[in-house]
């Protein structure tokens, strides 16, 4: 192992190097934290508008010039309620104040499917059918779990009417203010 | 440097080159890996498992605002006026929860064992700070303070500029996405609140994150 130095020759002591390195190296290893696995749902959330029925005019179309119509959106209310206890024990489907239906809560993508048919049906059978809707809006009791809610939510995200359509958009709105401080 | 010593020994030197080359290509890897966006994430928080939701696409250039929503409580804690959070307390290798605690700001734990905090106050996690309703100190601003703190960032960063009037009268909307990480047992009042005061804000725009459902592999 023995070596004759020339002048030329010169090693350079990497020892300190390594050191600093390997300190590095630590630091990056114990503050390495691989992403969670997470996902998401996107959606459009204005702020909440007065909510009209199916069948009433579109705001915003010629028909809007009557003065009995106002700013209001096309909606179909998902009420999902709970008895203080988190979960969703009563669900209604329709628009407020003229019908909602009380469903079971485990049909109700069936009963969804149900009603968005009955309303084709419906909008079929009439002279240029006003069977467009502009939002779904799931009216949650604001004391309901978050993952009960996301549930419906991403039942309505993909759900499908019968001829195949996406619902438009999904809105979301509590049925009371939060109830925590 | 190597050669005979006094003493008659032979002095021995490794050759470090290869070790600090390996050593410095871990370090670029570990460098480039480095996901320094991840603090704004609070990792206690249980999201909901859904099926549907999709993982953001890789070329997705959102700007986004991490919103961490949970519910907190006082600590138990005697003497202590701090707020405290639920964590939950899981088994190594299985992943399930085997209690509960009530983890507060300074440190103090408590076992909770009810699993969920009933009253308590609807907060925000901003990169550790618990921040709620009401204003606690200037370190601790309110949620709506907090909030408007980060649109006046949005409508200064927007091409071009936006002013507050234009987004709250004329209905222009600020391009930032609101990334809502609500724990599964959070009540949706809370998350509801939240969402609302980010409209006021002129956010339009939201993603709701969920865990995603594990893939088994294998039969």
């Amino acid at each position: 192992m023995s070596k004759r130095h020339s002048a030329e020759d010169v090693e350079l002591n990497v020892t300190a190097m390594l050191d600093m390195a390997f300190q590095l190296l630590a630091f990056f290893i114990l503050t390495f934290r691989p992403p969670p696995g997470e996902a998401q749902i996107f959606l459009k959330l204005p702020p909440a508008q007065p909510v009209a029925g199916m069948g009433t005019e579109r705001a915003g179309s010629d028909e809007s010039k009557n003065p009995k119509d106002v700013k209001t959106t096309k909606s179909v209310v998902v009420n999902l309620l709970d008895r203080d206890s988190g979960s969703v024990t009563d669900v209604q489907i329709g628009i407020p104040s003229v019908s909602m239906k009380p469903v079971p809560y485990m049909d109700l993508e069936k009963e969804l499917r149900v009603y968005f048919k009955a309303k084709e049906d419906n909008d079929a059978g009439q002279k240029g059918g006003q069977g467009d809707y502009e939002q779904v809006v799931i009216n949650a009791s604001p004391t309901l779990r978050w993952e009960e809610v996301m549930k419906v939510v991403d039942m309505c995200t993909k759900f499908t009417t019968g001829k195949g359509d996406k619902l438009p958009a999904v809105s979301l709105s509590a049925a009371g203010p939060d109830p925590g401080g | 440097m190597s050669g005979s010593v006094p003493g008659g020994g032979v002095k021995s030197e490794p050759n470090l080159t290869p070790i600090l080359d390996m050593v410095f290509q871990l370090i670029t890897f570990f460098m480039l890996v480095i996901n320094f966006k991840s603090a704004e994430l609070d990792l206690t928080l249980q999201l909901p498992v859904l099926g549907s939701a999709k993982p953001l696409p890789d070329d997705a250039k959102l700007k986004l605002l991490v919103l961490n929503v949970q519910i907190c409580t006082k600590c138990p804690h005697s003497g202590c006026d701090a707020l405290a959070t639920l964590r939950r307390v899981t088994e190594a290798d299985t992943k399930k929860v085997k209690s509960y605690q009530l983890v507060c700001e300074r440190g103090h734990e408590t076992d909770h064992p009810q699993g969920a905090i009933t009253n308590g106050k609807t907060c925000l996690t901003v990169y550790g700070r618990l921040l709620c309703k009401e204003s606690r100190s200037k370190d601790f601003p309110s949620i709506e303070e907090y909030l408007r703190s980060e649109a006046d960032l949005s409508l200064m960063s927007a091409t071009p500029p936006l002013t507050r009037d234009e987004v709250i009268k004329e209905g222009k909307e600020l391009l930032d996405t609101v990334v809502i990480r609500a724990d599964s047992g959070c009540r949706f009042g809370a998350v509801n609140f939240v969402i609302v005061e980010c409209q006021k804000q002129g956010y339009r725009r939201f993603a709701l994150k969920t865990g995603q459902v594990e893939v088994k592999t294998g039969p």
